[in-house]
């Protein structure tokens, strides 16, 4: 970083905008010219309400069914309560906001969201691997041949997951939650119970959320399919996973790479 | 570096290019000489984006707008985007590439916002090195365009046309004329949008861009929300007395209507072209 005037000045512009305690704007606003009809204070604010709105519009893309969960107004007011703690933004706002699911649960924790809606931060958790898999890398075509070769040579191998990927086990119904609430796929007769029905259920929910072509969709899948690609992506080989796991690996394996699940072997083993 | 062609019609009036729109676009292919896409809005490499983009590429040419440069910041130029801007170079060969003269993140905080700078000697150096490093980066001239502002720096030593020529000099840049931002900068701080096209070295004008704001009444928010305003409009006649012929955008980000609005003022912006230049011609 320059040490320079320049430098100093956006320091002292990036404080103002930035600091949430009175005072924060004191050594920025003498370098503003006074000869504009908008007053320093007024120029911070706007070019706050500027970022703010930039990022809590990028908000309401990412979670349109906990938007209409908690209705329009409700959702502006916790996503720009997100924002305003969050001073630092990300450069790309298609990826911005994957804390909110933190932000949601302190929430409901601290009692400032009711109860009811205790399974919401399981819900942005979803919406944002739903969104991050709209935008994920393409993924490569299966290596069959290499995959037998290492079998052969009884090589470990390590198997490489869709870039579009996402895992999420949930004691909520929240497939259910989703379909009723996600644009696009909500039906005319099942919407929501009202979601403040919501309660856990006995057993967790297994969802993969995953893009085949162009369209990420979300997959209710067993235990067992979910055990095995959650090991995969943490780095195990598909031997060590299969001494953890036990499941019929000649069916599981090759539905979880027909459905593009696994899509290839890594090169770093 | 020498100054490119910008390789579009001269006076064609393009659209910018919306995600809600691309079906249609797709569909029915009307009549747009190009359009422009927000770069940081498309650079997805799987999934529908990519797939769109490549086949609108198909039916038109296309240019390529940037707001993640921060030409303007101190912080070291983010390779990581400047990687993407020409990996979109090669894929989708867009006839031109633009930024802003701003920054747009700082240390470690990002604004999603265009944030001004002093414009002093200081910073013309500075700024003028970063822009030498993109265009050697890319290997292709790049346009700067002015941005709206709601603040100005006490220690400013020049105005912002005077900045953006010495760049021009400088860097052989081009200029990309938001005559949109250059009114709403007259509203809000009293200067002549006029005086700031008078000064601005007019011919490495490589696009202009045309577009609405949010009357606040006391000032004016850049919000590309809105029509073109007759303010604009006969700005926008000021600026083709003078006989060049960039092409021009019609830019519409936030409540994005449907495109037939879009057509309409691309069509409105065609027929101002047009009376202009029988105009120049008559007095030529």
């Amino acid at each position: 970083m320059m040490t320079t005037v320049l430098a100093q000045h956006l320091s002292e512009f990036t404080r103002a905008l930035t600091a949430n305690s009175p005072g924060g704007e004191d050594e920025f606003v003498p370098r503003i010219k006074s000869s504009s009809r908008i007053s320093p204070q007024l120029a911070l604010e706007i070019y706050r309400n500027n970022t703010r709105g930039s990022r809590t519009k990028a908000m309401e893309m990412i979670y349109p069914a906990c938007k209409r969960i908690l209705g329009s107004d409700t959702f502006q007011a916790v996503a720009s309560g997100y924002v305003i703690e969050d001073s630092i933004g990300a450069a790309d706002l298609n990826h911005y906001g994957e804390t909110f699911r933190q932000y949601l649960g302190a929430l409901v924790d601290a009692g400032r969201l009711a109860d009811d809606y205790a399974y919401l931060p399981d819900l942005a958790s979803l919406e944002f691997k739903f969104h991050a898999a709209y935008y994920a890398d393409p993924d490569p075509v299966f290596d069959f041949e290499r995959f037998e070769q290492k079998v052969k040579n009884g090589e470990p191998i390590y198997l490489q997951l869709s870039a579009s990927l996402g895992m999420l086990a949930s004691l909520y119904p929240l497939n259910q939650i989703w379909l009723h609430n996600h644009p696009g796929l909500e039906t005319t007769n099942n919407k929501a119970n009202s979601e403040h029905d919501v309660e856990a259920i006995t057993t967790a929910q297994y969802l993969l959320i995953h893009r085949d072509e162009y369209i990420p969709a979300v997959t209710p899948v067993s235990v067992d399919e979910y055990r095995l690609l959650e090991a995969m992506d943490s780095n195990q080989s598909l031997q060590a996973v299969l001494d953890r796991i036990d499941c019929d690996i000649n069916v599981v394996l090759p539905k979880l790479i027909a459905n593009k699940y696994i899509v290839g072997i890594k090169h770093n083993e | 570096m020498n100054k490119q062609p910008t390789g579009l019609p001269g006076n064609s009036v393009g659209i910018g290019l919306r995600s809600v729109h691309i079906e249609r676009i797709l569909i029915q292919q009307p009549e747009v000489p190009w359009f422009e896409v927000l770069m940081d809005n498309h650079t997805a490499q799987g999934g529908l984006i990519p797939g769109q983009l490549a086949a609108v590429r198909e039916h038109y040419p296309l240019s390529l707008h940037c707001v993640g440069m921060s030409l303007g910041g101190v912080n070291p130029l983010d390779m990581r985007y400047l990687e993407t801007v020409k990996r979109m170079m090669h894929d989708y060969t867009p006839v031109q590439i633009s930024d802003h003269l701003c920054f747009t993140h700082h240390d470690s905080h990002h604004f999603n916002d265009l944030l001004p700078f002093p414009f002093t000697s200081e910073s013309l150096d500075h700024v003028s090195g970063r822009i030498d490093r993109v265009q050697d980066y890319l290997g292709r001239s790049i346009l700067v365009e002015n941005v709206s502002t709601y603040l100005q720096f006490e220690s400013s030593e020049m105005n912002e046309a005077e900045f953006m020529k010495a760049l021009v000099d400088r860097t052989g840049c081009g200029i990309l004329l938001d005559i949109n931002n250059a009114y709403v900068n007259q509203f809000n701080h009293g200067f002549s949008a006029k005086a700031f096209i008078d000064t601005i070295p007019i011919d490495h004008v490589g696009e202009v861009h045309l577009a609405g704001f949010e009357d606040k009444t006391d000032y004016l928010i850049d919000a590309h929300n809105n029509r073109v305003c007759d303010a604009v409009w006969e700005l926008f006649e000021y600026y083709l007395q003078f006989g060049h012929s960039a092409p021009v955008l019609i830019e519409w980000d936030n409540d994005i209507p449907g495109l037939d609005v879009l057509l309409d003022e691309a069509a409105r912006a065609r027929q101002i072209i047009l009376r202009s230049s029988e105009t120049v011609t008559r007095y030529a």
